[in-house]
């Protein structure tokens, strides 16, 4: 469903921000996506979505290359970004029913999905508020309902769980459980160990630009028997 | 969706969240009816009168067109001046970037929509100012066929109707599309550049390069006078007029629909417009995704060794000042409109002095000026005055002061640097960027005028108070009523009411003391030394006063900022 194939990424002449990274997120699968700060993991995130061209490699959504066949590579996956702060003076509504025409979401499916996202995230009295007002979570929250208001097979979530309070953070995760059961994937980028262990089918750990370990959290625990996943992590990712 | 539509929807998308909020207080909507009534409506109508006499002197010469041609030009001059930046930036650097091209939209569809987006709000204030140019030809018009304006309705054929209401909304618009597409053309020759320092020093110098190009072409301008200015633009000899009408080929073909009611040249004056459109498009088709990938791949070396180099210890003052400077430097929106914006001055005053200072009006003025008649030394002391005035409130400094901290604004509150030091610093900041250009500006007049060094400092000192009057009314507006919550650093400075008022403001206490000065000479009756010196004391007392005043309620509005 989201495969980056020998990804790399340069900034500037010299930083190597992403170098030949490959991983695989499969139908039914959720993959969390963890490193320390500047590992590369919104630079990754950012080549997934279009943002940014791979300067090597490629990125397939749902078998769609996003930089030959964006149109249709887009359609295919929603994103959260990391910072939701953007268009803050539309109010709610208007910014997750742009985001609805822009992809083409019919009258009945936006009622449907809004009705059901904003009870869930107990947004449904905010979203005639102008987003300027709304705190950070409310923020989020509205970019987390816009984001899954056409219900794509992929989704590609950067930091999702910040800022969210513990109701609207299980929501999020229920969610998440619920999307991959259906058969869709998800990949999402968190620094907090324990959403990853107790959320994720696999879990990619990056340092560096480059991927430091992939596979399940038991597997992860086998290799390093007798440490906690702090230690683990830090072990991993330290030098 | 479509991709017209899908531009459409990103268009709309983008005016709803530019509507400005105007502070529910009744000394806003003073304000806006000063806004309107003091500075758009009396140039609104100055434009109109001016159309109008062109039009009746030039008619009498056989070339009627000629004084609404001229007019259309300088105003297409002033809309790719200013808005070359605007666009550049719209298109390539604004924060919503990101956010936009995650969705499945062509990136040509996005970049038409953030175009016409940026030719909206650029070109907004420009509309009714192109209406009254209008209106004071059409009452030539009435006025050379000895019939009223009702009369003149059923007269005026269709052609000139309809010429001259796509006139009002296109005029402006080839200016904007030759910006969209030398930022496309730009970044699609910078694709390979990857540091962001050189990249800005180069698209910079380009734009810089750009905008001389097009003040190099003012230089006709001086050779008009009150005497010449019929036979020149009557004769089609005008140098301005002749490269304009080359650069800005179709506005010749708007006059020439409008004043010789012909059909061709308005279905070919449209015609170019589409034309001009779809090339733009077709340009962004090219390379708009391309240069978006390039400057999300943009790198910043420099910073990286500058992080090793030792932290040095400054006082309170000056950590707050280099904060400030910081900011404003290495902020592209906040460099580019409030502190190279300065640039105009010295660089305007330049090309002023440079193209005409040994011919027409100004040589006269020039030559007033060096025997030493007391007209002209007033003339130029007001006019530095006046300079220091619009200066200041044009950049935004002070009226953005506390604006620019964004989200941030709670740091104001939580350091532990008494609100004095932090206003002293935000107040530094803004004369440290304006003053310099203010001082060149009046070095290089001083070198075309054999200004004495005396005077220099004289007015140096005049204008350090007059841009302190100004520096302190933007803080004032602005601590107010700080605008926090924008998306990016662009729409903070385009969507902050402050500096709009401030700008008004300025312009008319650059008008009042302007005004009040002359009247109060002939009124005198003085030795221009002793007048200048009460200039001097009255300028100063006002400064001191205001700014104890005004201090005294910008550390209560700090006191007050609701930074939740």
């Amino acid at each position: 469903m989201i495969r980056a194939e020998n990804l790399t990424f340069v900034y500037g002449k010299q930083k190597k921000a992403v170098d030949a990274l490959s991983f695989a997120v499969q139908p039914g699968e959720i993959v969390g996506f963890a490193g320390p700060n500047g590992a590369g993991k919104t630079t990754v995130i950012k080549m997934l979505t279009g943002i940014l061209k791979p300067a090597q490699g490629r990125v397939l959504i749902h078998g769609h290359d996003i930089v030959r066949e964006p149109l249709v590579a887009k359609r295919a996956f929603a994103y959260v970004a990391d910072d939701p702060d953007v268009l803050l003076q539309l109010s709610g509504a208007e910014y997750i029913h742009y985001v609805a025409d822009i992809y083409g979401v019919s009258e009945k499916d936006r009622a449907d999905r809004v009705q059901a996202l904003t009870e869930r995230f107990g947004m449904a009295d905010a979203l005639g508020m102008p987003m300027r007002e709304y705190s950070h979570g409310m923020r989020q929250k509205t970019m987390i309902i816009a984001a899954l208001i056409h219900n794509p097979p992929a989704w590609i979530l950067d930091e999702p769980m910040t800022g969210l309070d513990p109701a609207a953070a299980y929501e999020l995760k229920q969610l998440m459980k619920e999307h991959a059961a259906n058969g869709n994937a998800v990949l999402f980028s968190t620094h907090v160990l324990e959403v990853a262990e107790k959320l994720c089918d696999r879990i990619l750990i990056l340092h560096h630009g480059q991927s430091v370990y992939q596979g399940t959290m038991e597997q992860l625990k086998t290799q390093h028997p007798q440490k906690s996943l702090e230690e683990i992590f830090i072990g991993l990712t330290s030098g | 969706m479509g991709g017209v539509g899908n531009s459409w929807l990103i268009f709309k998308m983008l005016q709803k969240n530019a509507r400005v909020r105007m502070p529910a207080k009744p000394i806003y909507c003073v304000l806006a009816v000063l806004v309107f009534g003091g500075i758009m409506l009396p140039c609104c109508v100055t434009v109109g009168v001016m159309s109008y006499v062109m039009t009746q002197a030039l008619a009498e010469v056989g070339s009627r067109g000629n004084g609404i041609l001229y007019e259309m030009q300088i105003l297409s001059v002033f809309s790719m001046v200013f808005g070359m930046l605007v666009v550049f930036n719209m298109l390539y650097f604004s924060s919503d970037r990101e956010h936009l091209v995650t969705f499945p939209v062509q990136a040509h569809h996005l970049m038409t929509a953030k175009f016409l987006f940026a030719y909206l709000m650029e070109s907004a204030m420009e509309f009714p100012v192109l209406l009254a140019a209008l209106i004071g030809y059409f009452a030539a018009l009435a006025e050379g066929a000895s019939c009223g304006a009702g009369a003149l309705l059923g007269q005026v054929s269709p052609v000139s109707w309809v010429a001259a209401l796509c006139g009002i909304f296109l005029v402006p618009l080839v200016p904007m599309l030759y910006c969209g597409m030398f930022s496309v053309v730009l970044m699609a020759c910078l694709k390979r550049v990857r540091s962001a320092q050189t990249f800005y020093r180069i698209s910079g110098v380009c734009m810089l390069g750009f905008a001389a190009l097009f003040l190099y072409s003012l230089r006709g301008m001086g050779q008009i006078n009150i005497e010449n200015y019929v036979e020149a633009l009557g004769s089609g000899q005008d140098l301005f007029l002749r490269t304009m009408n080359v650069i800005f080929f179709p506005v010749p073909w708007f006059t020439a629909a409008l004043d010789e009611v012909k059909a061709g040249y308005l279905l070919l004056y449209l015609g170019m417009h589409v034309a001009l459109f779809l090339l733009f498009v077709l340009l962004g088709k090219q390379w708009y995704q391309q240069g978006l990938y390039t400057v999300g791949a943009l790198g910043n070396a420099a910073a990286t060794r500058g992080a090793r180099r030792p932290g040095r210890r400054h006082s309170l003052f000056v950590a707050c000042l280099l904060r400030e400077l910081r900011v404003l430097l290495r902020t592209r929106a906040f460099a580019g409109n409030c502190v190279y914006v300065n640039l105009i001055w010295p660089a305007g005053t330049f090309a002023l002095f440079y193209f005409t200072s040994d011919h027409g009006n100004l040589a006269s003025f020039v030559g007033m000026y060096r025997i030493g008649k007391e007209r002209a030394e007033l003339a130029v002391m007001l006019a530095l005055l006046f300079a220091a005035f619009i200066a200041t409130a044009m950049n935004s400094l002070s009226s953005t002061a506390f604006s620019r901290e964004g989200k941030q604004i709670g740091l104001l509150k939580y350091i532990p640097v008494p609100y004095m030091t932090q206003l002293r610093a935000k107040a530094c900041a803004s004369a440290i960027f304006t003053m310099p250009a203010l001082l060149a500006m009046e070095g290089i007049a001083a070198y075309y005028l054999g200004m004495s060094l005396s005077k220099i400092v004289f007015y140096a000192a005049l204008m350090l108070a007059a841009h302190m009057i100004a520096s302190a009314v933007g803080m004032l507006m602005d601590s107010g009523m700080p605008y926090v919550t924008w998306d990016d650093e662009y729409s903070a400075l385009r969507g902050n009411v402050s500096t709009f008022f401030n700008m008004a403001v300025m312009m008319f206490a650059a008008g009042a003391v302007i005004g009040l000065s002359l009247l109060l000479y002939e009124a005198l009756k003085w030795p221009l030394p002793a007048y200048s010196l009460l200039v001097f004391v009255v300028l100063w007392g006002t400064a001191v006063g205001t700014v104890l005043l005004t201090d005294v309620r910008i550390l209560e509005n700090m006191e007050d900022l609701d930074c939740g």
